[in-house]
C-alpha cells in the first residue's frame, strides 16, 4: 500500500500496539529497580492488532465500539500521539485538533488567551484569529466571561469553547471524542447539531467516537468497529450498527445502550 | 474561515513560539500580586544575601567589585538551574496541547527558554547600568556577551530536552536534579576564585560548560579582558552535542508522554 497525499489524509499499514503494563508502580526509578530485579509482573495488553486503515480528505468517519475496546487508542494513533509497534506505519497529513472536554487548554488562562494559543498552534496567523476572536466568543455564548480564567468556567462552557475554536479554526483533522455528550445545555447541541447540518464542517476531515449510533448514522459516511483491538471497516453506517449490536453487543442492555437512551 | 496558507511557514511557527513563550511569561509572574517585579528581586535579594554573608561574615576583606563578581554568577546560574529545572517537567505539563493539537515539541523548549531569558537580559541590563558605579570599563569586545549568551541558550536547551524525555521514564527524576543543581552551584565559580579553576581545578574548567561560560562572561563584562577562546570553542561544542542528544532523544521517546499516565 502506498500513501496518496492527494486524496489520503490518514494512513495506517500493519499497525498494531501493545502496552506493558506492571503491578508495581513504574514510572519511579525504585519501580524500574524492583522490575529489573525481576519482581514485577509485567502483562502485555494489546490494544491494537493490525490495523489497516485509511481515511480521505473530507469525510466524515465514525468509530465504534466497546468501552475498552481500543476506541481511543485509534483515536490517537490516527492524530499520530501514539506510535504503533515495530512493523507498523501510521501517516498522517496537515493539523488535527481533538475535541475532549479537556482539549488543549490551559485552566490558568482566560478564554481569549487559550483561543490564541490553540489557533496559533494550528497554524492560524495572530491577526486573523484577532480578527475571528469575536465571532468564536459569540458563538461559544461567552462573551461576559472571555478573560475569565478557565478554571472558573463549568464543564459545558470549556466544551462550547472548544468546539467553537474547532469549527471557526481550520483544521485538516477534526478528532471527536463523545463531544455531544459534553456540550452542554439543549440550546447549544441543537446549536452544535446545526453546524453539522450545514455547511460549517465543510471540507473538514472529521473523525467521531460515538456511543449514540444515531449521531453515527445520521452523519458518518464510513465507520469504524473496534472490538478486542480489531478494526473492521464499514461503508454503510447501519450496517457497522448492526454488526455491533448482534455481534459485539449481543442482545443485551449494556452500558453502551443506556448512553445512547440518556443521549438521544 | 482563516487560511493559513496565506502566511509564510516561518512567520507562523515563530508567532507560535512568541505566543507560547509569552504565555509561560503570563503564567509565570501575572498570578502573584508583585508579578513581574519577581522576575527582579529574586536575584537581587538573592546576590545581596550572598554579598553580605561572603563579604562580612565569611571573607571580611573583599574586593568592592566582589558584588559584580557574584552578581553575574548568580545571574547565569540562575538562568541556567530556573530552566533546565522546568525542562524536567515540560514534556508532562504540555502534555495537553501535546496529546489534543499536535504541538511541536522542539517549539515548547525553544519557548521556556526564550521566556526565561527575559528575565536573564533584564537583570544583565541592570547589572551594566550598576557596573558604571564601581568604574568598570567596557570595550567593542564585550558586545560577545551575546555569543556567550548564544551559547548557554542552546544549552539550557539540549539539557532541558533531554532532562525531560529522562522524566517521562523516571517520575522522581525531578529530585534527582534538584540535588544536582545544588551541586553544581558549588562546583561552578560563583561565589569562590575563579582563578582556582585554571591552577587547582582544571577538570571543572573544560568538563563543565557553564564554569567556562561564566569565566568568559567575567572577562567581557567585569575585568574588559578577552576571551578564553578554547575554552568558548569547547562550550560551544558542549551546546551543539547536548542539542543534537535532546533533539534525538526527544523524537525518538517523548510520544512516551502520551501513552503514559
Amino acid at each position: 500500500m502506498t500513501f496518496d497525499a492527494s486524496n489520503n489524509i490518514v494512513s495506517i499499514e500493519n499497525a498494531s500496539k501493545t502496552f506493558t503494563v506492571f503491578d508495581h508502580h513504574v514510572g519511579s526509578l525504585g519501580g524500574r529497580i524492583f522490575n529489573a530485579m525481576g519482581w514485577g509482573t509485567p502483562r502485555k495488553i494489546l490494544a491494537l492488532a493490525d490495523v489497516n486503515l485509511k481515511i480521505k480528505r473530507g469525510e466524515f468517519v465514525g468509530i465504534i465500539g466497546k468501552n475498552g475496546s481500543g476506541k481511543s487508542t485509534l483515536m490517537h494513533m490516527i492524530s499520530g500521539a501514539i506510535r504503533p509497534n515495530k512493523g507498523g506505519r501510521v501517516k498522517r497529513e496537515g493539523s488535527f485538533i481533538r475535541l475532549s472536554l479537556g482539549m488543549g487548554f490551559n485552566p490558568e488562562l482566560s478564554a481569549r488567551q487559550n483561543v490564541l494559543l490553540n489557533a496559533s498552534i494550528l497554524g492560524v496567523s495572530l491577526s486573523e484569529i484577532r480578527k475571528q476572536f469575536d465571532e468564536i466568543i459569540n458563538f461559544a455564548e461567552l462573551v461576559p466571561f472571555a478573560d475569565t480564567q478557565l478554571k472558573f468556567y463549568s464543564t459545558g462552557m470549556r466544551a462550547r469553547l472548544a468546539f467553537a475554536v474547532a469549527v471557526m479554526v481550520s483544521t485538516d483533522l477534526l478528532l471527536m471524542d463523545e463531544f455531544f455528550g459534553g456540550v452542554g445545555d439543549e440550546g447549544f447541541k441543537k446549536k452544535a447539531h446545526k453546524v453539522f447540518n450545514e455547511s460549517l464542517l465543510k471540507d473538514k476531515t472529521v473523525v467521531l467516537i460515538s456511543h449514540n449510533m444515531e449521531t453515527i448514522k445520521k452523519y458518518c459516511s464510513r465507520v469504524f468497529v473496534v472490538n478486542d483491538g480489531k478494526v473492521s471497516s464499514f461503508d454503510n453506517p447501519e450496517d457497522a450498527i448492526q454488526y455491533y449490536r448482534t455481534e459485539i453487543q449481543g442482545s443485551s442492555l449494556d452500558s453502551e445502550n443506556a448512553s445512547e437512551l440518556l443521549d438521544p | 474561515m482563516t487560511n493559513p496558507q496565506n502566511h509564510s511557514k516561518l512567520k507562523l511557527r515563530l508567532e507560535r513560539i512568541g505566543m507560547l513563550a509569552s504565555t509561560e511569561y503570563y503564567q509565570r509572574y501575572y498570578g502573584s500580586s508583585l508579578g513581574v517585579v519577581w522576575a527582579f528581586l529574586n536575584p537581587l535579594f538573592r546576590i545581596l544575601i550572598y554579598y553580605l554573608a561572603f563579604s562580612y561574615l565569611i571573607f571580611r576583606n573583599r574586593d568592592p567589585q566582589f558584588i559584580l563578581y557574584l552578581f553575574l554568577g548568580i545571574a547565569i546560574w540562575q538562568y541556567f538551574s530556573e530552566n533546565t529545572n522546568r525542562g524536567v517537567t515540560l514534556l508532562k505539563g504540555k502534555k495537553y496541547l501535546i496529546q489534543n493539537v499536535g504541538m511541536a515539541k522542539s517549539d515548547i523548549f525553544l519557548a521556556s527558554a526564550l521566556s526565561t531569558s527575559v528575565s536573564f537580559i533584564l537583570n544583565v541590563f541592570i547589572y551594566w547600568l550598576i557596573s558604571f558605579g564601581f568604574d568598570v570599563e567596557y570595550s567593542i569586545s564585550s558586545i560577545l556577551v551575546l555569543a556567550l549568551f548564544a551559547n548557554l541558550f542552546l544549552i539550557v536547551i539540549g539539557v532541558s530536552m533531554i532532562l525531560s524525555t529522562i522524566h517521562l521514564y523516571f517520575s522522581d527524576f525531578k529530585h534527582v536534579w534538584d540535588i544536582s543543581l545544588l551541586l553544581g552551584f558549588w562546583t561552578v565559580p560563583i561565589i569562590w576564585d575563579s582563578t582556582y579553576v585554571y591552577t587547582t581545578y582544571p577538570f571543572m574548567l573544560y568538563g563543565n560548560p557553564i564554569t567556562g561560560i561564566l569565566i568568559n562572561l567575567r572577562n567581557v563584562m567585569l575585568y574588559n579582558t578577552q576571551m578564553d577562546w578554547t575554552v568558548f570553542a569547547l562550550d560551544f561544542a558542549y551546546g551543539l552535542v547536548f542539542l543534537s542528544i535532546g533533539y534525538f532523544l526527544l523524537n525518538r521517546f517523548s510520544y512516551k508522554v502520551v501513552e503514559r499516565a
